[in-house]
């Protein structure tokens, strides 16, 4: 019974590392540039101690006065494992935008939210209002569904906070990722060529 | 027990692992969870041959899904006292089960009161675990065909 489970085992380790090594290779990650890419950068981060989405909740005083509909919002705090920003919500033009969370998948929330991270800012897409328009309702459209936190671009059943408005985005032909690595990470959208900055807050300890 | 424990707890991380990584190839991941189920099916009737026992085999797959056990009562209690919000337990929860995903995915938005389906699901599949592998051989493992699989293999192995 062991000999057999044993093999199983070495069986699904080798799978393992070749579907990584092939998913990494497809996304242009090489043994020169694996340091600058989201998995290097995180690595780098945990070695520091900095695992999860940060900590510190100091606030901030980002404008949310001027939202319109398809605004990007990203907040972050502290000592994060994947960069200064760690969520990204998609404003409903409302009062609300559209996020994922782990206890409720895709939902809706009011913006103030994003006032309790230690830094916050808000971003226009560089698309018609019809087509920011879109993809809040491509968002909407996926309400309830599941949240996972490394999962890939490819497929559209479970969802990180910032495939949903990657994907919604890029079926209006609209590319906000910076980055073009294996996931979306929040800093990836603000540093993209298509994405305006429309206010910033830095807080911090009073 | 104490290497079949071992062996539990590395192919439920293993495939956890794989069935995640598959899913950069959609439907892939899917293949890769019925897969698992079906290694421990397969695997918890061959400790039911073995042991013979029911409790036998409830205390290594209980011990195998400890991890899990504990992040559920975490979460359960953090629930209770700060009520449902992301807690390291939920998070641990959810690569815990990671083999389970595709199912979860599959199913249909469905609310309970104010708290969604996949999130009781998460805290639940722990225990659903260990009871899939203690009463699975009493369900299937008496079918024939199950029946000389499993003592096929056995016999090869030994």
């Amino acid at each position: 019974m062991k000999g057999r489970t044993m093999r199983s085992i070495a069986v699904l380790l080798v799978l393992n590392l070749l579907f990584a090594g092939v998913i990494l290779s497809e996304n242009g990650y090489t043994w020169d540039n694996f340091r600058q890419r989201v998995i290097g950068q995180g690595m780098a981060a945990m070695a520091k101690g900095w695992i999860g989405p940060g900590d510190g909740w100091y606030g901030n005083t980002v404008d949310l006065s001027g939202i319109e509909a398809g605004d990007i919002l990203l907040g972050g705090n502290d000592e994060a494992t994947y960069g200064r920003y760690t969520h990204a919500g998609l404003c409903d033009g409302k009062g609300y935008y559209w996020e994922v969370s782990l206890e409720a998948g895709v939902r809706r929330k009011p913006v103030s939210y994003f006032t309790n991270y230690t830094r916050a800012c808000l971003l226009r897409v560089n698309a018609s209002p019809e087509k920011r328009r879109a993809a809040v309702r491509y968002m909407a459209a996926h309400e309830g569904e599941i949240y996972y936190a490394i999962a890939f671009k490819p497929g559209e059943k479970v969802w990180n906070c910032t495939k949903t408005l990657w994907l919604a985005y890029k079926r209006a032909g609209i590319e906000i990722d910076g980055g073009q690595d294996l996931w979306v990470i929040p800093d990836n959208i603000r540093a993209s060529g298509s994405v305006r900055m429309i206010s910033e807050s830095e807080g911090g300890l009073p | 027990m104490m290497s079949e424990m071992l062996i539990l707890l590395c192919c439920h991380v293993l495939f956890g692992i794989l069935v995640g990584l598959t899913g950069f190839f959609p439907g892939l991941d899917f293949v890769a969870a019925i897969g698992y189920l079906v290694f421990l099916g397969v695997y918890s009737i061959r400790l039911r041959e073995r042991f013979k026992v029911r409790l036998r085999v409830f205390w290594i797959v209980t011990v195998a899904q400890l991890p899990g056990l504990i992040g559920t009562a975490g979460s359960l209690y953090a629930w209770k006292k700060w009520g449902q919000a992301s807690t390291f337990y939920d998070f641990f929860l959810h690569f815990w089960h990671s083999a389970s995903v595709p199912f979860l995915a599959a199913l249909p938005v469905v609310m309970l009161g104010q708290t969604y389906l996949t999130y009781i699901l998460y805290l639940i599949l722990s225990p659903l675990y260990v009871l899939f592998a203690v009463f699975l051989p009493d369900l299937f493992g008496w079918i024939p065909v199950i029946r000389r699989f499993v003592r096929g293999s056995l016999d090869k192995s030994e």
